[in-house]
């Protein structure tokens, strides 16, 4: 299976888009950095990224939500990563897709 | 004397539209503190944020976490620097589910046709 990372906020542009179209069901998705905007409860970008939760694992990185003041803000179903957990999901990963 | 640049400086409508989001570069952080510096040569300063700029203002970033400095400081100096105009664009902040509540400062909601005529209304633009 594939850890797939996105780090573009999904409101500025088409990679979560692109990388939630691709995704298979069972595969784990990571947000980082400014794709941590893509674990937001109530923007345009909400939607599908719920629809994803049902086949893939969603989690968003906790020390880039807490710089961003985005703790209170979450989709229910998406799941916290502090860095320990990273290195976790990319050992736990035959390979990892970085969607830059 | 109109062209004495000490006593009588000219002044120009400056806007400043923030729409990058904070902390995943520099870019929109250096951008801010231009805008500060700008109000320095008091010139005639509006900021606007609008697209994922809008999360500049958010209260209570933590930036410690990731080792960075803060987006906000700079935006809370503003009213020290004599900077009143704050616009935010209300169709971003609805695509984003914000409210004013969620700001560090105080700003004005502005519809789009207002915006496009504060646009319209400046010398100079500036975009990050």
């Amino acid at each position: 299976m594939i850890l797939h990372t996105v780090n573009q906020s999904p409101l500025q542009n088409q990679t979560l888009r692109s990388c939630l179209r691709l995704i298979k069901p069972g595969s784990t998705l990571l947000l980082i950095e400014n794709g941590v905007y893509g674990a937001l409860a109530e923007s345009t970008a909400s939607a599908e990224v719920l629809t994803a939760l049902d086949k893939v694992s969603i989690y968003a990185l906790e020390p880039d939500l807490k710089a961003r003041s985005l703790l209170n803000k979450l989709l229910p179903g998406i799941q916290l990563a502090g860095y320990d957990t990273f290195v976790d999901l990319v050992e736990g990963h035959s390979t990892v897709q970085n969607w830059i | 004397m109109s062209n004495d640049p000490i006593n009588d400086p000219i002044k120009k409508k400056f806007l400043f539209v923030h729409r990058k989001a904070p902390y995943g570069s520099f870019q929109g952080r250096e951008f801010i503190d231009a805008g500060l510096m700008a109000a320095a040569f008091e010139q005639e300063l509006s900021m606007l944020f609008m697209d994922d700029g809008l999360f500049i203002l958010l209260d209570q970033q933590q930036p410690a976490a990731i080792q960075s400095k803060d987006f906000s400081e700079p935006v809370k100096k503003f009213s020290s620097y004599g900077i009143d105009k704050v616009f935010v664009d209300a169709v971003s902040m609805k695509e984003r589910g914000l409210d004013t509540g969620d700001f560090v400062i105080d700003v004005n909601i502005l519809d789009t046709n207002t915006l496009s005529e504060l646009m319209d209304d400046q010398d100079i633009i500036l975009s990050s």
